[in-house]
């Protein structure tokens, strides 16, 4: 039973989203195009939900490791020729090394450092990428880059693969959070000190889930390659980077679905702006005001009762609503 | 030649100083990287090429100094509405603001190189070539940072300001209006980033990704010589300036760009700034 | 089994906080450390756990040198402080909070805790429990899902200790627990800390109620500006002239 409600409450809820989208898209096929692209966004913005949110370390790179990603899978399926699944290791693991490498250095300093290192990260892929001359395309890009062997051209199938990997995740995550390390991790948000206290490896362990993250990053890179079939310096951006962080924090930084959410109510909103160019007027302006208001997303103003907080011991409800008659709110 | 690579080194440095000393001053006194400071000199620049000089250049300024005041009010409002341990969510906010500035400069005056006239003329030294348009630049940074360091040390305001940055604890138990200089000093600082704004409209040239470019510019500038302050920063400033210069003449086309973002990685990664600069009050 | 610091010397910016101090925990031993205010008892406490790094000296698990350790594998070999302000999330429930104590001696890896296993969610049921236990024992709170923010600072105190305890450490320090907890409280915190040394665990208490420590001890250590200038048995501690002199301007301290 105890664990029965921190799964309803996650992968329950997104399962049944993604199942009513799926009706949905039978009546309106574009739909699952924009799915498609939500589920690119969720594989950026969850894991830094991860390491944001229930970890406090704030990361303005997801778009250069995306990039690093979608280059590397871009790059050796045309050039190379090879077979896109063989590229799908490399496009996760690089991103990876890297950030693992750059963090060790970094994560001694506190949070505000991090974020501006990661955005300068931005910056220095980007103009690599542009400099890369043949290699990388220069500021045209790659394009060619074959589809997924299993996908081929069907949208249809691109959306249930990816958000197959998005549910994954999201047992992943649920799992990470429910165990001891979940509490470490939010005792490394509350208190870097704290955590060392209680026996944490500070260091160690957010240098891992910043590589993870850039792993992660790096896979939400190989599809959105082989899913365009093209891909360019300014395709995953630093621009990119602040829209994943505006998805986590509108969305809600401390839930597992609030990052989905996010990516959900930025595609969506964007599709009815009237061009790119004012994306970061309206993106830029609520992140702001959410920031100001509500720093923990949209998510807190659902009701405490109905939000699944990914709690390691997920309490009856009759339980819950004792707590709550007894006044133990913040 | 070595000459002229290194004047417009000087050159290009005086603009840098200029986005990078407004920089400094709001973050030893507010603790806020203040990322929308790019915006600040890219609108200002962007308003004196439509208007063209002088008044332009008197509009943007103006105009930058309205920005400044925006982002004024939003840090008031973070530190009315919530307790902040640390600046984090203000910087974010400062970025978002950035942001959305870049997309009104594109939705307005689109991808378009911005320039406004230049002082013509030049003066031959040897075989360099070097412009009064530089020399206008060095000299009006040079002087700017001079009434900036007296200001600081003798006006009313600066001095307030000063003892905002040293500790705001202490100087609001002085009795010092902390809230309101710290506004001020958003709206001070804006004006100057305008001005060098203005001057890069005249020099170099700016387009709406300009913003965040001389956001990169103006913290690594106030980093690189690892130092808070305005002094080591307009010093980086010139640095940074003087360093752009040689790496193009020495580095592959275009990779001169990424170098103050790099700097400030390997800078920052060093660990060579004290923590404290970064987190403001941690329990 | 002891944890020691040895002769050590330390100073912050050119200001000495400690000299030439050597404090031994053994098992099954309460030591109090007692002293005025800025005696440099929280820094040795830090240097114990390598919070700070003394300029001389050295800090020592049964002779093993663990003066490099830093703090989180100084706590993975069975040492566990408490701070003297609490340091909480306070929006995490209480049965979070004293579960966190667990981390040290059962955190899975990393990989491991990604994925649940069967065995996982057993083990995770057994130490749900065993916290349970423990805030009965501390009477925390009749609720174990109710916010650490409901808790009274007392409360939070003994969650504190409720914590170190949960990690079955070798060496207890606690620092400052009873400061601002009542009388019944303090009868628990007592209880609590006796059984631990009954247990082998070591403890170090550091207290400015210097008659709960003298009760308390079976040894005590008292440190001014620095220095220790008294060492030995609770009695003969406190009746000491410059520990009075030092706390109360001369005056007999009731034990």
């Amino acid at each position: 039973m105890n664990s029965a409600y921190k799964w309803i409450g996650s992968v329950g809820v997104l399962v049944l989203a993604i199942a009513w989208v799926s009706v949905l898209a039978e009546f309106q096929r574009s739909i699952y195009s924009t799915s498609t692209t939500v589920g690119i966004f969720a594989l950026l913005a969850l894991p830094l939900g991860l390491l944001y949110g229930q970890g406090g370390t704030v990361s303005l790179a997801q778009g250069a490791f995306a990039a690093i990603g979608a280059y590397t899978t871009a790059i050796i399926s045309t050039r190379f020729n090879l077979s896109p699944m063989l590229s799908l290791l490399p496009a996760v693991v690089l991103p990876a090394l890297i950030a693992f490498v750059i963090a060790k250095p970094i994560l001694r300093l506190p949070e505000l450092s991090l974020a501006l290192v990661t955005l300068s990260i931005g910056t220095v892929v980007e103009v690599a990428l542009q400099r890369g001359g043949d290699f990388t395309g220069s500021f045209n890009g790659i394009n060619g880059i074959p589809t997924l062997p299993f996908v081929g051209n069907s949208r249809i199938r691109a959306h249930f693969v990816i958000w197959t990997v998005v549910v994954v995740l999201v047992i992943a995550y649920v799992n990470y959070m429910s165990s001891l390390r979940g509490r470490a991790l939010n005792a490394v948000r509350t208190d870097h000190l704290l955590a060392e206290a209680m026996g944490v490896n500070v260091a160690l362990d957010l240098s891992l889930l910043f590589a993870i993250t850039a792993g992660v990053a790096g896979l939400g890179g190989w599809f959105y390659a082989h899913t365009l079939g093209y891909v360019a310096p300014d395709s995953l951006s630093i621009a990119v980077s602040a829209n994943v962080l505006f998805m986590v924090v509108v969305g809600g930084r401390k839930s597992v679905l609030g990052p989905i959410i996010g990516a959900l109510i930025f595609t969506v909103a964007s599709d009815f702006l009237p061009g790119t160019e004012s994306q970061g007027i309206f993106f830029g302006g609520i992140l702001i005001l959410v920031l100001l208001f509500s720093p923990d997303g949209l998510m807190t103003l659902v009701p405490r009762r109905w939000r699944q907080r990914v709690a390691a011991s997920p309490k009856p409800l009759a339980v819950t609503q004792a707590v709550q008659t007894t006044g133990a709110a913040r | 030649m070595y000459l002229e690579i290194f004047a417009n080194g000087l050159f290009l440095g005086a603009i840098y100083a200029l986005f990078a000393v407004p920089m400094s001053v709001i973050w030893v006194t507010t603790d806020v990287i203040d990322v929308s400071v790019g915006a600040y000199a890219v609108v200002a620049g962007v308003v004196a090429a439509a208007f063209g000089m002088p008044y332009g250049g008197l509009l943007g300024v103006a105009a930058a100094m309205a920005l400044g005041a925006v982002t004024g009010t939003i840090f008031l409002g973070f530190h009315t509405l919530r307790t902040m341990k640390d600046a984090m969510p203000i910087v974010l906010a400062t970025f978002a603001f950035m942001l959305l500035m870049e997309s009104v400069i594109l939705v307005t005056v689109g991808t378009d190189n911005q320039f406004v006239d230049t002082i013509p003329g030049i003066v031959l030294l040897g075989d360099s070539v070097i412009g009064y348009q530089g020399l206008f630049n060095l000299t009006l940074s040079v002087v700017l940072m001079l009434a900036l360091t007296v200001a600081l040390k003798y006006s009313p305001v600066g001095l307030r300001m000063k003892a905002c940055a040293i500790s705001s604890k202490n100087a609001s138990l002085a009795g010092i209006a902390v809230k309101r200089t710290q506004f001020l000093t958003f709206v001070l600082c804006a004006a100057i980033a305008g001005i060098g704004g203005v001057l890069a409209s005249m020099s170099i040239g700016m387009t709406y990704a300009s913003a965040f470019t001389f956001t990169t510019i103006a913290f690594s500038s106030a980093v690189v010589l690892g130092q808070r302050g305005p002094l080591p920063a307009f010093l980086g400033g010139l640095l940074i300036g003087l360093t752009e210069s040689f790496s193009q003449a020495v580095l592959p086309n275009g990779w001169a760009h990424a170098v103050p973002a790099a700097l400030i990685i390997i800078i920052l990664a060093s660990g060579r700034l004290p923590s404290a600069a970064f987190s403001g009050a941690r329990p | 089994m002891s944890f020691d610091a040895r002769n050590i010397s330390i100073a912050f910016g050119g200001l000495k906080v400690l000299k030439d101090v050597s404090v031994s925990v053994r098992s099954g031993v309460i030591t109090g450390l007692v002293g005025p205010n800025g005696a440099g008892k929280t820094t040795l406490f830090n240097c114990l756990t390598g919070v700070a790094h003394p300029q001389e000296g050295t800090v020592r698990i049964d002779n093993a040198d663990i003066s490099s350790f830093p703090l989180h594998q100084r706590i993975q070999l069975g040492v566990s402080r408490t701070f003297q302000t609490p340091r909480l999330d306070l929006d995490a429930s209480v049965l979070d909070a004293v579960m966190m104590g667990f981390y040290s001696r059962n955190k899975p890896s990393l990989l491991g805790g990604f994925v649940a296993s069967r065995g996982r969610q057993a083990r995770e049921k057994a130490l749900r429990e065993q916290a349970e236990r423990l805030i009965a024992q501390f009477e925390l709170t009749s609720d174990p899902y109710q916010r650490s923010s409901a808790l009274s600072l007392g409360r939070l105190r003994l969650l504190e200790v409720a914590r170190a305890l949960a990690s079955a450490p070798k060496f207890l320090l606690l620092d400052e627990p009873a400061a601002g907890i009542d009388e019944h409280d303090r009868a628990l915190l007592g209880r609590a800390i006796r059984l631990a040394a009954a247990d082998r665990i070591g403890v170090l208490l550091v207290e400015h109620n210097v008659g709960f420590v003298a009760e308390l001890s079976h040894h005590m250590v008292a440190l001014v500006r620095g220095q220790i200038v008294a060492e030995g048995n609770p009695q003969s501690v406190v009746q000491d002239e410059q520990v009075m002199t030092a706390y109360l301007g001369g005056h007999r301290v009731a034990a």
